[in-house]
């Protein structure tokens, strides 16, 4: 953890601010000149680099595999992505690495301009269904009776498969799913499911 | 308007002094809320930091300007000059 970067700098920052508000409310020094600009440096700029790349590197680690497993009710999906013996495309998915720890993240991202914040929104919902209602179901229940959101968007395979070569274009299946996604590349019979359990969007 | 402002901006020495200590702990609360969620990345404490974290810093620095204008008050450096 310690090899990030702005692990070591959020770290490093808040040390030096802490130090400096430690040393202040210790020795309480006159309110001179000297000490009006070590504060600004203990109350302001430290602990706003700080808050900023400790934002930054929070925000990523929101991104991995790990923190989605963070609620118990994922741990199904979780399990199945890091079975070396799996074949659902979730695992397969996992195990590239351009996905990798972070695939959960990778394949539910919103992508455009606004994605990141989209999906941000969209993990605060879980997080508010999680805590007002499910985080008292048994995995069975949840396994049973959790869907996703909306229909699993084509755009987000076709992000890195490319829609262009012949051999994609020749499976007359794909004619159906161009412009469209009236038929997903994860459903059942054709690419999916992408998790075992996986059911139709509500 | 503006001598009201002054006026409830103004802070005596004793809680000027009050305000910042009050300032260095709350800041010493939100960055270890910062750390907590650094080290121990859980949905609860990326929360927490985010958004508790970041109000009581905000806050704490809010308070250090209310000390240093209050400061600056009080020496006349900004409102009404000392006649010469």
């Amino acid at each position: 953890m310690f090899a990030e970067p702005l692990v070591l700098l959020s770290l490093v920052t808040a040390v030096i601010a802490a130090l400096l508000l430690v040393h202040y409310l210790v020795r309480k020094p006159p309110f001179n000149t000297v000490t009006k600009l070590l504060l600004l440096a203990g109350l302001g700029v430290f602990p706003i680099l700080s808050a900023g790349s400790g934002n930054y590197a929070g925000f990523e680690q929101t991104t991995k595999r790990e923190f989605c497993n963070g609620c118990h009710v994922m741990r199904p999906w979780v399990a199945d992505a890091e079975d070396p013996a799996s074949t659902s495309l979730a695992a397969l998915h996992a195990r590239n690495d351009l996905f990798g720890d972070r695939n959960c993240y990778t394949c539910h991202a919103d992508y455009g301009m606004f994605g990141t914040v989209a999906t941000k929104m969209g993990g605060m919902r879980h997080v508010y269904y999680y805590v007002t209602e499910y985080h008292d179901w048994p995995i069975a229940r949840f396994v049973d009776e959790i869907r996703i959101r909306r229909p699993f968007p084509n755009s987000t395979c076709t992000h890195c498969h490319s829609t262009t070569l012949p051999f994609w274009q020749q499976v007359p299946d794909h004619k159906a799913m161009q412009d469209t996604d009236a038929v997903s590349c994860a459903s059942k019979g054709c690419h999916g499911p992408a998790h075992p359990f996986a059911g139709a969007a509500r | 308007m503006i001598g009201r402002l002054r006026r409830w901006l103004a802070l005596d020495e004793v809680r000027a002094r009050r305000v910042l200590v009050t300032a260095c702990a709350m800041c010493l609360v939100a960055l270890a809320l910062f750390m907590w969620s650094l080290f121990w990345p859980t949905v609860l404490s990326v929360m927490v930091a985010m958004s508790v974290g970041q109000a009581i810093g905000t806050l704490s620095l809010a308070l250090y300007v209310w000390v240093v204008i209050a400061d600056l008050l009080r020496s006349r450096v900004l409102g009404e000059k000392r006649d010469q």
